[in-house]
Formats: structure tokens, C-alpha cells, sequence
């Protein structure tokens, strides 16, 4: 091994080892986007705060996320012998004062927060880890130091494994790296699936220079955050992925593009990139290698279509985020219009994988067609929201029954959407589809970047429809006439339609559009409506529905409902009269009423006092409503 | 070259070839409202849709390029589908009532809209109506009348548009018309290099804007209106005229406003101008043209022109019929060649032919040279050049600058006073050209220039000397270091030095030419007038130069009569105003009554340039056609037609047209002949020889300024109509940017004055009153005076002073 790189990895183990046996418990807090939502920080303060007051001997860090997101707060805690690590969940701040001094002072495991026990045996009957049911079926390969080491601490990913990768790049020509990828299957992450290594090839025998590399981590997809559980978790991975890429591709410039709303992840890179240069990782002359690799860390600005490659890569030359016109392609003309690759944040992270174990290993997680392991997030109606990794092939029925929890309580399955918003809905027949990339692709839509949805009754296809046509139409990049037109005229008619305007005219429109959007430039345009498209496909009576019969089986489009006082006895009916935003719940001498043409279907006065409010059809017949005075 | 098949039809095609490009030239259509020839391929309209065999689906014939064998076809249902699918998804956010409305062709402006549509839709409200690109393609591909969008609460109609932007006197732009096809975009930015015009906002509310998104005066907008001619729809416009501009004729012809000699196409109403657009065919300004071009033709209404010949009553300037005019203008020329010296004046936008018959006239009536009110600044420039060269007609060509490797610029700012130089020097620059700019003003090609020196106010020649100097000499110096990396080593054969002498101040002008002939030397040694190009003041200053108006200076002291054609030399020789006494018969022949024509005994109304025959020389000795386009107004004559029977009356004989006037030039310059069988809008360049020699001559040293006060810098602005200059037009900078003293900003805090500010300018002796405005191109220590500006008065300091200093007064007004 590469003589610098070696020292250096033998100086974190050695610090990572002393660390870990200083004789101190530790207590780690997850740091994340999913946690901070739920107070982590607040956590990590009130703890910080109750050691330094107790004067209790512990050290106090933070971690990245176990993928147990419904959870966050989690918080590990490993003994001062180090004999057991516990996982805990749910340590919210108003539980952390407490649980800091049962864990740190008593010394007591806490059963009622336990997920489950990471190292050791629990005293408490705690599970361990591997036996818990959201991690039983999943291989942690790429999140194999997610929630175990320090994301802003170099050394504990070099005393892990980390960059050995790397360092058998180096010992490598471009064209064995680029084999090696190339034989274990990796296909790009980002939803694409085209094969990792052809694509370095491609910018290998470019004859331009000088070349980039760019990892696109704008992860726009509502429902998708398995490149900031990465980036958050273990950014190091990433930044030698990229090494490894640019050691076989020739590029001596990279870049890192954050979209704008993941700001930890931003800053999380910032100081990984910061602390690889610090140890030589970046920079001139890599280790005496002779490689000369730079990273720059650069976050968008909060547009969606930058997360197509060719927009990214107009964004970081500085100009307005549009997609451009191909050919000419990455590889030909990209960055300032030299070649460039651009891959996920997925795909570079398997690289240090692959070249550390060897494409044989790294393919061989399961006999699916599609090779590796995959990261996942599940939302939507369930119960438990996370990030899972798992290899291709399982079931979604899997995924939402084992991982997911199953349905939430008194919710069914009606569909899911896997792919974000520019793929399709699919519904609850289609549980049994493995995630693999072919059956989508049969299907006119395609698996995505990981982020899969799942809805339940409650949830209106047209509303769906209504939501992610609109989505694309705002985050149009105003090129295409078919993209920035086609989505304004299809959210017109799924907005009339859920107004309860709809015309039997209506889907042969929406059917025309769909084939229409497929003249755009770019993906964005292309699929924009393939939304609508399966939901025609697959939801076709419930448009019918709503169009002939004016009702909404979801009961939730504003058009098609009406919102009456169920229980005129109801005692939180001022306080939802008091959060209706527009006034329309009224005391009149006859008693409370609710005055639809104010009313706005917000919900808010269900939420407050869900007893006292009930959603009618609003062009039903008329039922013979009670009187005030008859409830009375 | 490659074959493709079209429609069952072979045509052969350059291999690489924009498709689009090649099914247009033959004949083949397809509907495209977003490219623009030449320029990359934006992609965004989508409706340039054809089947090319192979890939499956529809290409896009604008991002498709031409391969031997290719097999494509354009009309096939497939196609006509698509097309109209997508160009519905354009009307559905554009006004279209011009095209779906059953009474589009019986309604008149007054009638009520029997649609009861918002009066701001209707197809008679729109003043692009009938000469739409969007219209005409929607009828092409059998879109009038479909209303696929019908009974849908469209979102266009519901959203708030900006309001149109109508504040500027050029330029109209209405949001509510736009289909974002960018071409005004791309054609501002790669056609321009301005990068006025930005696509601001995404998805539905994906918008063009000028600037930071505000008034387009505001932003940095030159209003060229290269937009307007790539603009699809009404959302560009012409302000002037654009109700009427419909014209009944077009008539391409030569731009009267400055030395490069632009190819326009006029149109015409009735023999008035409506509108103007770029000419074809000209291998200089190619498509493009400037505000001064576009817009100038309307610089004045038509009732403030001259439609009437006027004979002097007593104290008054009474109507009279041509016939008397002539006859009177004859009489008092006549009589005042009896009684003493005859001068005749010739303005620098007459023709060659009426600048001949001037001449002739001048000769035989009155035994004089004919001259202009230029020739203090020609011959200046020539001087210099004369002494370097050993003539004063530089080889340089023109159309060699865009391509130029290395480009030097001595100038004032050449993107006000010839603003399509400016931009082949921009296209030269943009290319990879290095690009010297000398000049004290901070002007636009300073942010092209590899390097810019900037010297003192009014010693740009000096400056270029003194490169030239180093250059030769191998020395180095601070101050040109930039400019030095930028020169040395520069291939002669690509390199161009363009030389814009100062219009005001004949000394400022000759120490440019001279500056910018040491360093054309210095770079390209013998061969030097061949790379070198001077870009007059004034359209035809070079055809006045051939035929030898500018061998001589009016002596205007005891003049007994005076000819004036198409000029008021008051607004540029303050020493003409002495030749306007009572004893000085003066004649004028001009469209305007300015202080010279209000003097004078008699006025023969003609028409301007516009209404011309004849010819122009312009900058590079490029001769270029000029076709009658416009009538003259109401009475006037043409000029050369005034000309003509002016020396009939007086007995002399002159050639009866303008081609037996060229003919007749031409015996006497053989370059010219060709020109006789020059075809309108292409233009044809002398055979200028290399010069006899290329000597650098070191200038003496520039004169020295009072020390403590601004300098006064004065050249010729982008905005001022010189025709409407000439009657003190209060609207002639219709902008009202260079009708100010302008001062940088810094100047102005120092001197305590703020933006609009009244202020006096004075040298001690002569005073301008005018308000302050603050311009960052100013030097600090400078006052900048437009050289139109209150009727020429900055050549009145330059005459009391070969390097004016001026004092700035307290504000008079708050």
C-alpha cells in the first residue's frame, strides 16, 4: 500500500483505538436533517449541559443517522468499558435531562427508549441490532458507518477501512479501475442504471482537457434522502469515491453539488473536503502519488432541474440552471465545455466498495439482475419512515410491511410512487413488483433514486395528479414550450377538475398532453406528466369518477366537498371555529354552522376537534340535514 | 457535401449542416419560432418537428444536423399533429384571438367586439396584427380557427402580467405577447454582446427582462432593436409608428448616420417612413444596425421638416413656388458673386453626385472649391496621415475586423459615435481577438480589451504615439503594460487599428490619426494603411474627401454670398454664425429650417438622404448605394434635382442625373467606375492602393491645460439626431442622456452637484447652462459635452482652445 496513505490510516486506527478505549462512556447523539426536525440539537445541548453540571467523566459526540428516522432522536450510549453499545430512540429534549443521568449516573440501560443493542448484550432483554425486524434482510455496505462513526472526524473513517479503496486505485492503472467497476455490475444510482464504469471510460478516452468530475447530490425528489443520509452520515465515502473515479478517469477537478436545502449536508462536506485536504487526501500530488485531484463543495440554489445532469453542470459554469441540448454530451462538452462525468452520490459512494473488496464481492450481495445494494426511503402513509439498504429484488410488499411497518393505523394501501415526481403512481396491485429496474422501465416510468412513497385511501389521484404536474410545472426551466405550456394546461384541468368542472373532453386532453410532453429536451419535460399517465392507466375510474359523478372517493378534493358540523355538542367546536383561517365556522342563534363559500377545506378544524366536523359529497343530494334545534 | 432524401426529393447538404437551415433554403417548411440562422440552436419552441429515419419518435430539425444518406421526412400526419399539439400549447399562453376569432377580418378599430373580449386580447388591439411571425405560423401549419384550449380557464388569462413597458421613446416591450422563445435574449447576448436581456423566474413564470428585471431605460440596453427583429410576436416593438407600420414599400438603402455605412431597409406608407430594419447583403453591418439607424428616420414629425420653398420678404421668410426659389436663389447669388466672394458648403450627408454638382457650381458660378463645414477635422486627420503615408486613403478593410487576431482602437468611444464598428470589434474580441482599447472615456469595448489605456482627456493620440514608440522600441512602461503583452508578437496580417478622429477639435483629431498611423506602423509596418481604418465623422466625409471638399477651409470672413447644402455649419464651425450678416447672401438647399436656413435669402426645400439617388463613401472607402426611399415633404425637391436647376438658373452645366453624376466621377476617379453598376444594400470597396510609404513621425507635445479645473471631452453621442440637433430640437436626444453635462460621480460629490442639477459650464468666455447627470465613462477631472449638444457648443471651446478646461458653476436651479 501506498506508503503516506498507510501511516495515515495507521495513525486514525491508533487514535480511533485510544479513543474507544479511554475508559470513558461515550454518548452519541444523531446529528441529522430527519433529527434536528425533532430537536436533536436541543438534545445534545441539554445533555452537553447536564454531564458539564454533574461533572460526570463521558464524552459527548455526535453521530450520523441509523436510518431509523421515524425515531429521531437516536442516541447511542457505549459503556466505559465498552463492553455494550446501546441504540436509543425518541430522546427528545424533554427526555434527555433525564435519560443522560439513567444512563451516564445510574448507569441503567433504558428499556422503554431502547431500539435495540448494537454491541454487548443488554441486561434488559433489549434486542441486538441485527435481530431487530427493520434491520433483519438489510446489508449495510454503504451505510456501514452510518450511526457508528463521527461524520466530521476523518480519522474515524480512515480507522474503518476507509480509503483503502483508494489506496488500491492507486496500484492501478485507469483501465483495471475502470474494469473492475465495470465488472461488478454498478449501474448509475441516480436512477438511470447506465452502467458506472462505461461512463468513466467514456470521460477516460476523452482527448480534451482538462477534465471534471461532478457528484451531483441535488436530491430533489419529494420523498428521496438517501444522498443526505450519505453525505450527513459519511461524507468521506463520497470524497473517495470521487478519488477513485478521478484516479481512472484522469480529471484533476471535482465537484460536489449540494442542492440548497440540504444546508447540514452542505456543511458536512465543507469540513470532510476541509479535513481530506488537511491529511493530503485533496490537493497536489495525493500521497506522493502523483495524482493531483481538486474537490470543490458548491450548493445550488434551489432549483429542481439542477438535478438533471446538463442543468447542474450550466448552474456551476454560472449560468441560469437549464438543461442543455444534447449532444453534445457530458463527456464531450461539459463543465466549461470540457469533458465531464457526472455521477450520484450513490454511484461514487460504491466505488471505494468495489475497489476494497473487489467487484466479485460487491456483486455477489444477491443473484438479482441488478447488482449491489441499494438505499432506500420509504414515506407516505406508514408507520415507520427511514433509509434502509437493501440488494435489488425484494418485494415493495417487503419494503412497506417489514421496513416500512405497514400501513398507518386505519390507512390502506392504495398505491405508491416510487421514482419522485417524474415517474409514476402505481397502485396497491402492484405491491408485489421487486425493486429492480426492469419492471418499472416496462412500465413507462422508472425505480428512481430511491425515495418510494406510499399513499392510502385518504389520498385523491387527482389531488396526486394535481400536486406533481404542479410541482413540475413550477421547476420548469422555461426552455421547452411543450414542458413550461403542457404542465401549465394539464394542472388547469386537474385544478378545474378537482373544482368540480370536470369534462368527459378531460382525459383525451390529459391523454394528448402526455403524448405531446414527450417532444422536450430534457427528462424533466419528457416525463413530467407521467404522473397523470399511470394514474390514467391505473386509476382511470376514479377520474371518471370525479368527472361524472362530481365525488371524490378520497373525499379531499375542495371542489367535490363540503364541510358540516357533525356534533353541535362537540366542546372543541370554538376552538376549531377559533383556527379556521378564514372565519367560516359561526355561532348563529340556530347554533354552529359552517359557511361554505368561506370555507377553504383547509382541515385545520378537523385536526382540533376531529369529532365535530365531517366531510360531505358536495353535490350529493342533499340529506335531510338535523336542525340546529333538533340537536339541541 | 452530403445527399439527403426529403420527402422522396434528393438535395444535397453541407455534411454537419443545421437541418432546419437546409429544408429552408430549399424550399421545404417547417414551422420555427425560437431559432435563429447562425446562431447555436435553443430548442425551446419545439415545433420544427420532422421524421428522420432511424431514431424512433420525431426529431427536432434545429438540433439535428445533416448526414449523408439521412432520409427525413416533413408532412407526414405524425408531424401535422405534433406540430399543431405544440404550437397549441403556445397559444394557449399568447393572445390569440387574431387567429381563432370568426370576425378577425371585418372588424375595424372602433367596432365592439362582438366576443365581448378584454379589449387588451383582441386581435385589432395588437399592433403586430398581420405582420406576425406566430400568426403566420399558426396559419402555415392550419392552426387559425383551433381553439384547443376553448372553455379552459386558461391561467394566462388569469395571471397578472407585467404591464407593458412603454417608457422610452424606441422600445416597447409587453410581457402579456411574449412566448419566451429567447430569441430577443440570444440575439442581445451572442448577436450583440449587450447582455441587456435575461430570462428571469422558471416554470410558469419563466419571463424575459431587461436588465435586473426593471424599465428597459434602466438597464443596459442600447435599443439597436436587434430584439424586435428576431421577436416572433408583438412583445418587441418599434414605439415610433408602430400602429401604421404596414408599409407599402420597401426600399433598401444607406444609413445616413454615421461613416460605416449600414445597409437599411425602409419602409414606407405613402413615401413616409414607418419603419426601419436591417438591409441585406452588406458584408459590415450584415443583419444588424444601430438605435441612430433604426430610429432616426423619425428623429422629426414630418411637419417639422421643410415642405415649402421660402424666399426672404423684408424680415420674414415667405412660402414660394421652386420655380421663384431658384430663380431668387440664382439672383442673389449672382449679384453677390459681383460684389465679392462666393463660398459653397456642403454637408457630410450629401451625397457624392450632389457634392459633384456643388463642386461644378462652386467652379463655374463662382470661381471657388466647394467645401464643408468638416474640413477643419478632414483635413486635419489627412494631414497627419499624409505625412505618415504619403496619402490620406487608408487601405483597411472593414469586413477583415470580425475576423481580426488582434484589434487596436483609438478612439472616443466608437460604440457611440459608429456603433457597428464597436460591434465587429466586440464579435472580433468575443472570438479570442485581443482587443487595445485607447481612449479616456470608460467605454463598452473596455470590457472586451485584453487591455485598456487610458490617458489625460483629449491625448488618446498621444497615447497611441507613445505605444507605438515602445512598441518599436522595445521598452516598457508602466502604464501600457497591459497594451504591451496584449501588441508584441501580434500577427500583422490579422491586425486591425481602427482610429475614430474627434468630430470637435481638428488638433484632438490629427494627433489621433496620427497616434493611431505610428502605432498601425509600429504593428504592421510597411503594410501598415492596409490595416488601418478611419472611421470619419459624418456618413459621407470620405466621398467629400475623394472629390476635394475638404482640400480647403471656408474663410468665412467677408463672405458676400454663401450655398449651403443639407447643413447648418453653425453646429459644428461656431465661426459660420460671422458669415450670417445681412451683406452675406446666403442660400441654403436643406429639409430643415436651422439657424443657417433662418438667415438666409432664400430656402429650397429637398428631401433628406432618405429621399436620395446617389452614392455614399463610407469609412473604408466602401461605396454604398443610396435609393430613394422616402418622398420629400410636401413641395421640396430632391436635393440633387435642387442642385441641378440651381446651376441651370445660374448657367452652368451639370450632369442631368446622379448615375451621369457618378459616370462623371468616375472619369475623374476610375476606383468609382464600379460603383456605377453597384447594386443597392451590398456596397462595393475602392481599389485602395497601399499607401506610397509608412513612416512613423513623432507628434509635438500635446498643448497643455489649465491646471485645477475639468477638462471639457466632447464627442459624438449614440443618440442625438443630428438633423433634429440642427434645429435645437429640445426632443433631438430623445433619451435626454446627452442632452447634460455629464460628470463622473465622484466629480459630482466633490462639487457638491446632484443628478439633474443645473449647472453652468464655463471657460471664462462662453457659458452652457444645462443639467448634471453622473456617467461613469467620465474621467474624474473631465466634463463630458456631447458634441450636438446646445447647438454645438463644444466646438466653440475647442476653437477658443486646443485643450479646453472648463469651470462647473453652483447649481442655478436646487
Amino acid at each position: 500500500m501506498n506508503a503516506a496513505l498507510q501511516s495515515l490510516i495507521t495513525r486514525a486506527r491508533e487514535s480511533y483505538e485510544a479513543w474507544l478505549t479511554n475508559g470513558r462512556p461515550k454518548v452519541n447523539v444523531c446529528i441529522d436533517t430527519s433529527s434536528l426536525a425533532r430537536g436533536a440539537d436541543e438534545t445534545l445541548r441539554i445533555i452537553r449541559e447536564t454531564v458539564a453540571r454533574e461533572g460526570i467523566d463521558a464524552d459527548i459526540g455526535i453521530i450520523g443517522s441509523w436510518g431509523f428516522c421515524w425515531m429521531e432522536p437516536t442516541v447511542t450510549v457505549r459503556t466505559a468499558g465498552g463492553t455494550r453499545t446501546i441504540l436509543y430512540g425518541n430522546v427528545t429534549p424533554d427526555r434527555a435531562e433525564e435519560f443522560v443521568r439513567r444512563v451516564l449516573v445510574d448507569g441503567e440501560e433504558v428499556p422503554e427508549l431502547a431500539i435495540a443493542v448494537v454491541e454487548g448484550v443488554s441486561n434488559e432483554g433489549i434486542v441486538p441490532l441485527g435481530e431487530h425486524p427493520f434491520m433483519q434482510g438489510q446489508v449495510r455496505r454503504l451505510m456501514a458507518n452510518c450511526g457508528i462513526i463521527d461524520p466530521e472526524n476523518i480519522d474515524h473513517y480512515l480507522a474503518r477501512g476507509g480509503y483503502e479503496g483508494f489506496a488500491n486505485a492507486l496500484e492501478r492503472t485507469p483501465e483495471e479501475i475502470i474494469k473492475e467497476v465495470l465488472d461488478s455490475g454498478l449501474g448509475g444510482r441516480g436512477g438511470g442504471g447506465f452502467p458506472t464504469g462505461r461512463k468513466w471510460d467514456f470521460l477516460r478516452t476523452a482527448t480534451a482537457e482538462p477534465k471534471y468530475l461532478v457528484c451531483n447530490a441535488d436530491e430533489g425528489d419529494p420523498g428521496a434522502w438517501v444522498n443526505r443520509i450519505l453525505m450527513e452520515s459519511d461524507p468521506q465515502l463520497v470524497i473517495e469515491g470521487m478519488l477513485i473515479a478521478a484516479r481512472a478517469t484522469g480529471a484533476r477537478e471535482g465537484y460536489i453539488y449540494i442542492r440548497y436545502e440540504y444546508p447540514l449536508a452542505f456543511q458536512r462536506m465543507k469540513v470532510a473536503v476541509a479535513q481530506a485536504y488537511e491529511r493530503g487526501l485533496l490537493g497536489t500530488n495525493i500521497c506522493g502519488s502523483g495524482l493531483d485531484f481538486d474537490l470543490i463543495v458548491f450548493r445550488g440554489a434551489g432549483s429542481y432541474v439542477c438535478g438533471e445532469e446538463t442543468g447542474l453542470m450550466s448552474s456551476i459554469d454560472g449560468y441560469r440552471g437549464m438543461p442543455r441540448i444534447k449532444p453534445p454530451f457530458p463527456a464531450q462538452a461539459g463543465l466549461w465545455n470540457k469533458p465531464t462525468n457526472v455521477n450520484n452520490v450513490e454511484s461514487y459512494a460504491n466505488a471505494p466498495l468495489i475497489l476494497r473488496h473487489g467487484a466479485a464481492w460487491w456483486s455477489s450481495v444477491s443473484d438479482a439482475k441488478d447488482k449491489g445494494t441499494k438505499m432506500f426511503t420509504l414515506s407516505g402513509a406508514i408507520k415507520q419512515m427511514g433509509c434502509i439498504e437493501i440488494p435489488f429484488g425484494y418485494p415493495v410488499r417487503r419494503l412497506l410491511e417489514q421496513y416500512g411497518g405497514g400501513m398507518r393505523d386505519g390507512s390502506v394501501l392504495k398505491g405508491f410512487q416510487p421514482g419522485g415526481p417524474l415517474s409514476g403512481i402505481l397502485p396497491a396491485s402492484e405491491i408485489d413488483l421487486p425493486v429492480a429496474l426492469d419492471p418499472y422501465r416496462e412500465r413507462g416510468m422508472f425505480l428512481g433514486s430511491g425515495g418510494i412513497i406510499f399513499f392510502d385511501q385518504h389520498t385523491s389521484v387527482v389531488d396526486l395528479c394535481t400536486y406533481f404536474v404542479g410541482f413540475a410545472e413550477d421547476e420548469s426551466c422555461g426552455r421547452c414550450t411543450t414542458c413550461h405550456g403542457g404542465t401549465q394546461r394539464a394542472v388547469e384541468i386537474l385544478r378545474r377538475m378537482a373544482a368540480g368542472g370536470g369534462r368527459d373532453s378531460d382525459l383525451d386532453k390529459l391523454e394528448e398532453l402526455t403524448r405531446t410532453l414527450v417532444w422536450s429536451n430534457c427528462l424533466h419535460g419528457q416525463f413530467a406528466l407521467t404522473t397523470v399517465k399511470l394514474a390514467l392507466r391505473y386509476f382511470r375510474d376514479e377520474f371518471e369518477t370525479v368527472i361524472r359523478e362530481k365525488r371524490d372517493p378520497a373525499g379531499v378534493l375542495s371542489g367535490l366537498i363540503r364541510y358540516e358540523i357533525a356534533n353541535q355538542a362537540d366542546p372543541l367546536l370554538p376552538e376549531a371555529a377559533d383556527i379556521c383561517p378564514t372565519d367560516a365556522i359561526v355561532e348563529t342563534h340556530e347554533g354552529w354552522t359552517i359557511v361554505d363559500e368561506l370555507c377553504v377545506r383547509c382541515g385545520a378544524c378537523r385536526e382540533v376537534a376531529p369529532g365535530a366536523v365531517r366531510v360531505v359529497e358536495r353535490f350529493a343530494q342533499p340529506a335531510a340535514e338535523p336542525t340546529a334545534a333538533a340537536a339541541r | 457535401m452530403a445527399k439527403i432524401t426529403v420527402n422522396g426529393r434528393v438535395i444535397e447538404a453541407p455534411d454537419g449542416a443545421v437541418l432546419l437551415e437546409v429544408l429552408k433554403e430549399n424550399g421545404f417548411y417547417v414551422s420555427s419560432l425560437c431559432y435563429i440562422p447562425g446562431l447555436k440552436p435553443y430548442a425551446g419552441c419545439r415545433t420544427c418537428l420532422v421524421d428522420v429515419e432511424g431514431p424512433p419518435g420525431l426529431q427536432l430539425s434545429c438540433t439535428t444536423t445533416v448526414q449523408d444518406g439521412m432520409v427525413v421526412r416533413t408532412d407526414t400526419e405524425e408531424i401535422r399533429a405534433a406540430r399543431k399539439a405544440v404550437t397549441s400549447i403556445i397559444l394557449a399562453n399568447h393572445s390569440d384571438r387574431c387567429l381563432t376569432c370568426h370576425r378577425r377580418e371585418h372588424c375595424h378599430p372602433g367596432d365592439i367586439c362582438l366576443r365581448d373580449d378584454v379589449v387588451t386580447h383582441r386581435c385589432l388591439t395588437c399592433s403586430k396584427n398581420y405582420r406576425c411571425e406566430l400568426q403566420a405560423t399558426c396559419e402555415k401549419v392550419e392552426m387559425a380557427g383551433y381553439e384547443p384550449w376553448v372553455g379552459e380557464e386558461r391561467s394566462w388569462y388569469a395571471t397578472a402580467h407585467p404591464e407593458a413597458d412603454r417608457a422610452n421613446p424606441f422600445l416597447e416591450f409587453d410581457p402579456q405577447m411574449c412566448i419566451i422563445c429567447t430569441r430577443c435574449q440570444r440575439a442581445c447576448n451572442e448577436i450583440r454582446h449587450t447582455g441587456a436581456i435575461t430570462l428571469s423566474g422558471k416554470g410558469w413564470d419563466t419571463r424575459i427582462a431587461f436588465g435586473a428585471g426593471g424599465p428597459i431605460h434602466e438597464s443596459n440596453c442600447d435599443f439597436c432593436g436587434a430584439c424586435i427583429d428576431v421577436c416572433p410576436t408583438a412583445a418587441l416593438m418599434e414605439h415610433p409608428n408602430k400602429w401604421v407600420a404596414k408599409p407599402d414599400r420597401w426600399t433598401t438603402t444607406t444609413c445616413d448616420s454615421c461613416a460605416i455605412g449600414c445597409s437599411i431597409r425602409l419602409g414606407t406608407k405613402e413615401g413616409r417612413g414607418v419603419i426601419v430594419r436591417p438591409g441585406v447583403g452588406n458584408p459590415v453591418s450584415g443583419n444588424q444596425i444601430c438605435v441612430r439607424g433604426r430610429f432616426h428616420y423619425a428623429s422629426l414629425k414630418p411637419r417639422e421638416r421643410l415642405g415649402r420653398h421660402l424666399v426672404r420678404r423684408g424680415t420674414i421668410l415667405a412660402p414660394s413656388n421652386y420655380a421663384d426659389a431658384v430663380a431668387e436663389a440664382a439672383r442673389h447669388l449672382r449679384q453677390a458673386r459681383e460684389r465679392g466672394r462666393v463660398a459653397v458648403l456642403v454637408g457630410g450627408t450629401a451625397t457624392n453626385e450632389e457634392a459633384l454638382l456643388a463642386r461644378i457650381v462652386a467652379r463655374e458660378a463662382f470661381g471657388t472649391e466647394a467645401t464643408t463645414a468638416l474640413a477643419p477635422v478632414l483635413r486635419a486627420v489627412a494631414g497627419a496621415l499624409e505625412a505618415r503615408f504619403g496619402t490620406a486613403r487608408m487601405a483597411g478593410n472593414l469586413e477583415a475586423l470580425a475576423k481580426a487576431k488582434t484589434v487596436v482602437v483609438v478612439h472616443d468611444d466608437i460604440e457611440e459615435s459608429h456603433n457597428i464598428a464597436s460591434l465587429r470589434v466586440k464579435d472580433a474580441a468575443v472570438a479570442g481577438a485581443r482587443l487595445v482599447v485607447i481612449g479616456a472615456l470608460r467605454s463598452e469595448l473596455c470590457d472586451f480589451a485584453a487591455a485598456w489605456v487610458r490617458p489625460a482627456p483629449n491625448e488618446e493620440g498621444w497615447a497611441a504615439a507613445r505605444l507605438a514608440e515602445l512598441l518599436l522600441g522595445g521598452a516598457d512602461e508602466a502604464a501600457f503594460a497591459d497594451a504591451l503583452a496584449a501588441l508584441r508578437g501580434a500577427d500583422p496580417e490579422s491586425t486591425m487599428v481602427l482610429v475614430a478622429p474627434n468630430p470637435v477639435s481638428p488638433g484632438k483629431a490629427a494627433a489621433m490619426a496620427a497616434g493611431a498611423a505610428n502605432l498601425a506602423i509600429a504593428l504592421c509596418g510597411e503594410r501598415a494603411s492596409e490595416h488601418l481604418v478611419v472611421l470619419p465623422p459624418e456618413a459621407n466625409a470620405h466621398g467629400l474627401l475623394d472629390l476635394g471638399l475638404a482640400a480647403n477651409e471656408p474663410d468665412w470672413e467677408g463672405l458676400a454670398g454663401l450655398l449651403v447644402f443639407r447643413d447648418d455649419p453653425t453646429l459644428t464651425v461656431p465661426a459660420a454664425a460671422t458669415a450670417l450678416r445681412p451683406e452675406c447672401a446666403v442660400v441654403v438647399i436643406d429639409g430643415l429650417l436651422h439657424e443657417t436656413a433662418k438667415a438666409a435669402s432664400v430656402v429650397i426645400a429637398e428631401g433628406r438622404a432618405y429621399a436620395a439617388e446617389g452614392t455614399y463613401t463610407a469609412a473604408d472607402f466602401r461605396v454604398q448605394r443610396l435609393a430613394p426611399a422616402v418622398r420629400p415633404e410636401g413641395e421640396a425637391v430632391r436635393g440633387f434635382e435642387a442642385l441641378r436647376a440651381l446651376a441651370e438658373a445660374l448657367g452652368v452645366s451639370v450632369p442631368a442625373t446622379p448615375e451621369e453624376a457618378l459616370l462623371q466621377i468616375a472619369a475623374e476617379r476610375p476606383d468609382y467606375m464600379p460603383a456605377a453598376d453597384l447594386i443597392v444594400g451590398e456596397g462595393i470597396r475602392l481599389d485602395v492602393s497601399r499607401a506610397p510609404k509608412a513612416a512613423v513621425v513623432p507628434l509635438a507635445e500635446p498643448p497643455a491645460a489649465a491646471a485645477g479645473t475639468l477638462r471639457l471631452i466632447s464627442s459624438r453621442d449614440l443618440y442625438t439626431a443630428l438633423d433634429a440637433a440642427a434645429l435645437r430640437h429640445p426632443e433631438a436626444e430623445k433619451l435626454h442622456r446627452y442632452d447634460r453635462v455629464r460628470l463622473a460621480p465622484a466629480d459630482m460629490a466633490r462639487l457638491a452637484v446632484r443628478e439633474g442639477d443645473v449647472v453652468e459650464v464655463t471657460d471664462g468666455r462662453l457659458t452652457v447652462t444645462a443639467p448634471v447627470a453622473a456617467d461613469e465613462r467620465v474621467p474624474e477631472g473631465a466634463v463630458y459635452l456631447s458634441s450636438l449638444m446646445a447647438g454645438g457648443i463644444a466646438a466653440a471651446f475647442f476653437a477658443a482652445s486646443p485643450m479646453p478646461t472648463v469651470r462647473i458653476g453652483a447649481p442655478v436651479t436646487a
